[in-house]
């Protein structure tokens, strides 16, 4: 049996992907590797809340018997990854990272699990999440059925929520790649905490069929990776229409880096004062030394501001209505109780008093919000921003305290580029950029709608010219 | 002993329940629901501008 180094653990998906094409191991070795060390490591950040070793062996045995025949299927046949666990495997409990639903089974795969099924890659487990991704509002890390995501760069800071374990299991070399989701920040957000390249698709890019839904009108479901490439390859897959989920656009994306426009072709915009005033002041060397990185990619960058609108408050009223409908049952029933944090029992149970006029107004803003942005991006190909202005917190600190700098700068930038950008529907790339007092920071890539392949051949290019995303945590 | 006594003395009981920290949570979170509520109110829209539902025939 080959003894895989720990290279294999930390090496992108096509790396990999080649190695086991050419038998330099075993996709049984390979997953049974990558289980050992998700189900030995995994708990120690936290970030297991499954494993499914038996069924990952049963499936890298078929893909050993497919590439012995010649059988290649996809760039990521193969590959070992973890799933956050809101997405449904049939007959394996799906706790949504909830006591309320700790014992939860569905008879059906969800739709992204059943493509990467096809395409070869291996299920080995699923990650952990903040409860309900979120929904409510928490307070604490410690916010999840599994207990608080746990930083591997430093187990004394949250991996970031609401996809802790896929930032984790992803940034700690467990998995290859991860699924996660996003409502409002929780792909980004965890990628940029762990040091990880996380991709939030165009709404409606991917099928959220199988996913737990938050709110329906702003859930995506996107690939946790090392890599910007890996990201493309994951999306790859993972993309395309499906009957079964009525928010799905139709559309199909096919990763072509190959076409992509010239970087001295694309207009980036950015606001100077995201990479100064409002990053955090143990952070703003290494963003401003990415910012100067994108510059000397060829790119023009022109300095922008987002319009003057309430984007956290028209965000957070369609959340939280959409919220209330999702878990109605859960909340009257007392049920949301069980919840490990006070703070999002709360915020569910209060969800219930918003009238269906806030709701509509929020969503009628968030049509001049549209409209905002088609504006902005007939001037810009793409935007620019950290991810956060800061490293993560520690995990005993209150998340619901606000981290913005006093005074805050008197320009606004792109600070709400997160809110918008989940508004709109935009997909997004966290890139990891630098590191701030030991734990990574990122850049993010925003593009309209549909424009993967343009967000993601600049985070290539980036990553071409940085060796952020290849640095390791002490694990 | 007067001393003692008063020392002793237990304070009349308070009429109204004070509230958890779950409740006091609750309340907070019922009083942000209608501070928002005012805010969203407060902001003009066009009357042309429709809800911007994703989801399609």
């Amino acid at each position: 049996m080959a003894t895989l180094s720990d290279d294999v653990f930390f090496a992108g998906v096509a790396e990999i992907n080649r190695r086991l094409r050419a038998r330099e191991f075993s996709c049984v070795e390979l997953v049974r590797a990558f289980s050992n060390r998700l189900e030995k490591l995994g708990p120690r950040y936290n970030a297991l809340a499954l494993s499914l070793r038996e069924h990952a062996i049963r499936k890298a045995k078929s893909v050993d018997d497919e590439l012995k025949r010649g059988r290649t299927r996809s760039a990521v046949q193969g590959i070992p990854f973890g799933a956050k666990d809101l997405l449904s495997v049939a007959g394996q409990i799906t706790t949504w990272g909830a006591k309320p639903y700790a014992a939860q089974i569905f008879d059906h795969d969800a739709t992204v699990i059943k493509k990467l099924d096809r395409a070869g890659a291996v299920l080995i487990g699923k990650l952990s999440m903040v409860e309900l991704a979120g929904g409510g509002g928490y307070r604490y890390a410690s916010a999840s059925l599994q207990g608080p995501g746990l930083n591997p760069w430093n187990r004394g800071y949250w991996s970031g929520g609401s996809s802790s374990g896929s930032g984790s299991a992803v940034a700690a070399g467990l998995v290859a790649f991860a699924l996660g989701s996003e409502t409002w920040g929780s792909i980004l957000t965890p990628s940029a905490f762990c040091g990880v390249t996380g991709l939030r698709p165009t709404y409606g890019l991917v099928s959220r069929f199988g996913a737990m839904p938050l709110s329906w009108t702003l859930d995506k479901i996107g690939p946790m990776c090392r890599t910007a490439e890996d990201c493309g390859l994951v999306l790859h897959v993972i993309s395309g229409g499906d009957s079964n989920d009525p928010g799905s656009a139709g559309k199909s994306f096919y990763f072509m880096p190959q076409y992509s426009r010239p970087l001295q072709d694309l207009r980036v915009g950015f606001a100077e004062v995201d990479f100064t005033e409002w990053a955090a002041p143990e952070a703003r060397k290494d963003f401003q030394a990415a910012l100067e990185t994108v510059r000397s990619l060829g790119v023009s960058l022109i300095p922008v501001e987002l319009p003057d609108r309430p984007y956290s408050l028209i965000t957070g009223t369609i959340i939280n209505a959409e919220a209330a409908s999702v878990f109605e049952s859960l909340i009257r029933s007392g049920k949301v109780d069980e919840l490990a944090d006070e703070r999002q029992i709360a915020g569910l149970k209060a969800a219930l008093e918003l009238k269906s006029t806030d709701y509509l107004k929020a969503m009628r803003i968030r049509r001049l919000v549209q409209e905002d942005m088609r504006k902005m991006f007939a001037k810009v190909d793409l935007l620019i921003s950290p991810t956060r202005f800061g490293p993560a917190s520690k995990i005993t600190e209150a998340l619901d305290r606000s981290s913005a700098p006093s005074p805050p700068p008197r320009r606004r930038g792109l600070r709400d580029l997160g809110a918008f950008g989940n508004l709109c529907g935009l997909p997004a790339l966290s890139l990891p950029c630098g590191f701030a007092n030991g734990l990574p920071i990122a850049l993010s890539v925003v593009g309209r709608p549909y424009s993967e392949n343009a967000v993601l051949a600049l985070g290539m290019a980036f990553q071409k010219v940085t060796d952020w995303h290849r640095r390791r945590p002490p694990v | 002993m007067a001393a003692l006594l008063a020392a002793r003395a237990v304070p009349a009981k308070s009429v109204t329940a004070e509230k958890t920290a779950p409740e006091e949570d609750l309340a907070r979170r019922v009083e942000q629901v209608h501070a928002e509520s005012k805010k969203l109110s407060e902001i003009e829209v066009p009357i042309t501008t429709e809800p911007a539902f994703q989801f399609r025939a």
